[in-house]
């Protein structure tokens, strides 16, 4: 973790050729905050220092007492008993070498003794003192501090942003200068080439399911079928349980360019709602010709499985549109919206020549979505 | 006695945006995140910051005694870089000589943190400079007192994405990858090489109309080229992270991926930290956590100032 404050001067000792570190310091000062105090839930090494004083004062009484038996013969036996009455269980096992040092030379009896008030003593000043610490931390916390209401709110960039202007993206877009590409830049999708055109369909697709996930409600709305078409059609259909979530989200259409919206309500509060995405010229895909369509489908399925959406194909159907040779299949299968957007965008980043002519999602099993797609390959 | 902060608050102080991520300390855990349109020309009047904070952060309901604040701004117009220096040389007098070699200015007049972080373009062990006007670090200072927040922490937000990274995307750590900040119509690249800083680029275009065309067209050129990279080749670049208000956006991704070797892709900056409030929301993390990299990356270092 690196950390600079930028409020003081702070200047670290170089260190030795070749010494390089991921978690360098430079100490937080807080005019106000007690910084020294540790904050760290790993359980802190115990200190040995209070064993050691245990131990040391365990030897010095046994020193001490070894001392005054040697001194004194068998009269200190009385000793310990005398001692045992300030504490009524040691004192018990205290008494049984009482009788064994009566009979045992003086010096034996000392040795027996003497460990014993030190694992009484010692125990009880080590063991209390790293756990009382812990304890408030986790308790306290996160019982006083509600769960953070501002959150789920504060957190949708799409409340937060202020919305565009319909087509304006699309009217910006056309605008722009590309310097990558020289030559004009088709300004209608019929206008781009068949490899562009492909190119230009999972863009649109992928565009408009991004935006679809971004504005979709947390909680109101329900999607029943979602259907893209080329070039960059989409209608949905639903059920609002609450009115304002359609129009939070007509508006959050709106917000990110889609064009041409409608929405029309039906009985049960079932909706349904069309809109498009503007084309846009600058969309950057790569047009790739193919050069096999079995192979382009074949990477296409391919693509779709690490994402955990398991396609089937069917047959091949052919037929020339605009001079070219174009093939489609219908690819089904079941996913998530992750597995589909991640497909979407592998096929994207492989440059794969296959695109869509439409795309329909629904209800699946166990809660997964099922996808329909009319997949198309212009080529050979 | 002081009370033990429990929570760092890591701010991100944009342009446009203000992003504040609250992080549970003894749990480890992000308790807040929130994000408040910045005043209009805060960057030249910084009393306009000091009132919206005293509002916004008034209204989020902040027990100011147990948090620890830390902000980070943007990192494209201060000094920061690596620069290799003697061995022998006094660090401090080093870097001030080399601060006013590029700024033109009194390097005295400038905060100067100074870290052993990387190596330099020759091998050499390297230090990453930041530096900041004192008078600017004196009134961002200033603003948070008079809001009744004293900020403890001053940071570049370069810098704080970095942090974001390493925490938040342990499988790239031991490869070259670039950390990408997109505030169009400006973004920020910050190099890492093996979990170090490895360098810091700027790109910068025309704020007219949809700027991110342009902007994805630098980035192209920053990224191949290896603009600021130090030590490495932008060849080996494994992977492209992409963060800031377009950190999610599709079709900058596209763009850049369809240019590039390495994997790009949105900075999923919570994916290591746990978020109860939004758990189980993946989709709305996803959406936000590219935005909030910065504010968490500032958060989280503060975290770690604070425990050590």
């Amino acid at each position: 973790m690196i950390q600079i404050n930028l409020l003081a001067d702070n200047v670290q000792a170089q260190k030795p050729a070749g010494m390089t570190s991921r978690t360098q310091a430079i100490p937080v000062h807080s005019p106000d905050l007690d910084l020294d105090l540790d904050m760290d839930e790993e359980p802190k090494k115990k200190s040995k220092l209070p064993l050691i004083l245990g131990l040391g004062a365990a030897l010095a009484i046994g020193g001490g007492a070894a001392a005054y038996f040697a001194g004194q013969g068998e009269e200190e036996v009385a000793l310990p008993a005398a001692t045992g009455t300030k504490t009524t269980k040691p004192a018990k096992p205290a008494e049984t070498p009482k009788a064994e040092a009566a009979k045992a030379p003086a010096k034996d009896s000392v040795k027996a003794e003497a460990p014993k008030p030190a694992e009484v003593k010692t125990e009880p000043k080590a063991e209390p003192k790293p756990e009382p610490k812990p304890e408030p931390k986790v308790a306290v916390k996160p019982e006083v501090k509600p769960e953070p209401k501002a959150a789920p709110a504060a957190a949708g960039p799409s409340v937060r942003a202020a919305p565009l202007p319909a087509n304006s993206l699309a009217d910006v877009l056309s605008k722009s200068h590309v310097s990558a590409v020289s030559g004009e830049k088709p300004n209608r999708f019929d206008a781009l080439t068949p490899a562009g055109r492909t190119a230009y369909q999972k863009f649109a697709f992928q565009r408009i399911l991004a935006i679809l996930r971004q504005i979709t409600p947390a909680d109101g709305l329900g999607f029943s079928k979602v259907r893209l078409a080329s070039p960059g059609l989409i209608s949905i259909q639903g059920t609002a349980t609450k009115a304002d979530a359609l129009v939070a989200f007509q508006k959050g259409l709106a917000a990110q360019s889609l064009a041409d919206t409608s929405t029309a309500t039906g009985k049960d509060a079932t909706f349904a709602v069309v809109a498009r995405l503007p084309f846009n010229p600058s969309f950057g895909g790569m047009a790739v010709p193919a050069t096999d369509v079995r192979k382009a489908l074949q990477q296409a399925v391919d693509l779709a499985a690490p994402q955990g959406l398991a396609l089937k194909a069917s047959a091949g159907r052919s037929e020339t549109v605009a001079g070219a040779k174009r093939t489609s299949w219908t690819l089904t299968g079941q996913g998530g919206w992750d597995a589909i957007s991640g497909w979407m965008a592998g096929l994207q980043s492989a440059a794969s020549p296959i695109g869509f002519t439409e795309l329909v999602i629904t209800a699946g099993d166990k809660g997964k979505l099922q996808v329909t797609v009319t997949a198309v390959c212009y080529g050979p | 006695m002081a009370r033990k902060p429990q929570t760092a608050i890591g701010l991100e102080l944009g342009a446009r945006l203000v992003t504040l991520v609250a992080y549970d300390i003894p749990h480890r855990q992000i308790q807040l995140v929130a994000m408040e349109n910045a005043p209009q020309g805060w960057a030249q009047d910084i009393s306009l910051l000091g009132e919206m904070l005293r509002n916004w952060l008034g209204s989020l309901g902040l027990e100011k005694k147990t948090c620890v604040f830390g902000a980070c701004i943007s990192g494209h117009d201060v000094p920061l870089r690596l620069v290799e220096l003697d061995a022998e040389e006094d660090v401090e007098s080093a870097l001030r000589e080399e601060l006013s070699a590029w700024s033109g200015a009194d390097g005295n007049a400038f905060f100067l943190n100074g870290q052993n972080l990387s190596k330099g373009a020759h091998g050499l062990p390297a230090h990453l400079l930041a530096a900041l006007p004192r008078a600017r670090a004196e009134a961002l200072r200033s603003a948070f007192d008079a809001a009744g927040y004293p900020l403890s922490s001053l940071g570049l937000d370069a810098v704080s994405v970095v942090n974001a990274f390493e925490k938040s995307q342990p499988s790239w750590q031991d490869h070259l990858a670039a950390v990408v900040k997109v505030d169009a119509p400006l973004a920020q690249v910050s190099w890492v090489r093996e979990g170090a800083f490895a360098g810091h680029a700027v790109a910068v275009v025309a704020a007219e109309g949809e700027p991110l065309e342009p902007l994805s067209a630098e980035l192209l050129r920053i990224l191949k080229d290896g603009e600021g990279l130090c030590g490495a080749v932008a060849s080996d670049c494994r992977a492209v992270l992409l963060c800031g208000e377009q950190g999610n956006d599709a079709g900058l991704a596209s763009r850049l991926g369809a240019q590039l070797r390495a994997d790009v892709q949105a900075m999923d900056a919570f994916s290591h930290t746990p978020f109860p409030s939004l758990e189980g929301n993946a989709r709305q993390i996803a959406e936000i956590s590219p935005q909030c990299a910065a504010a968490l990356g500032m958060a989280l270092a503060l975290a770690e100032g604070v425990a050590r």
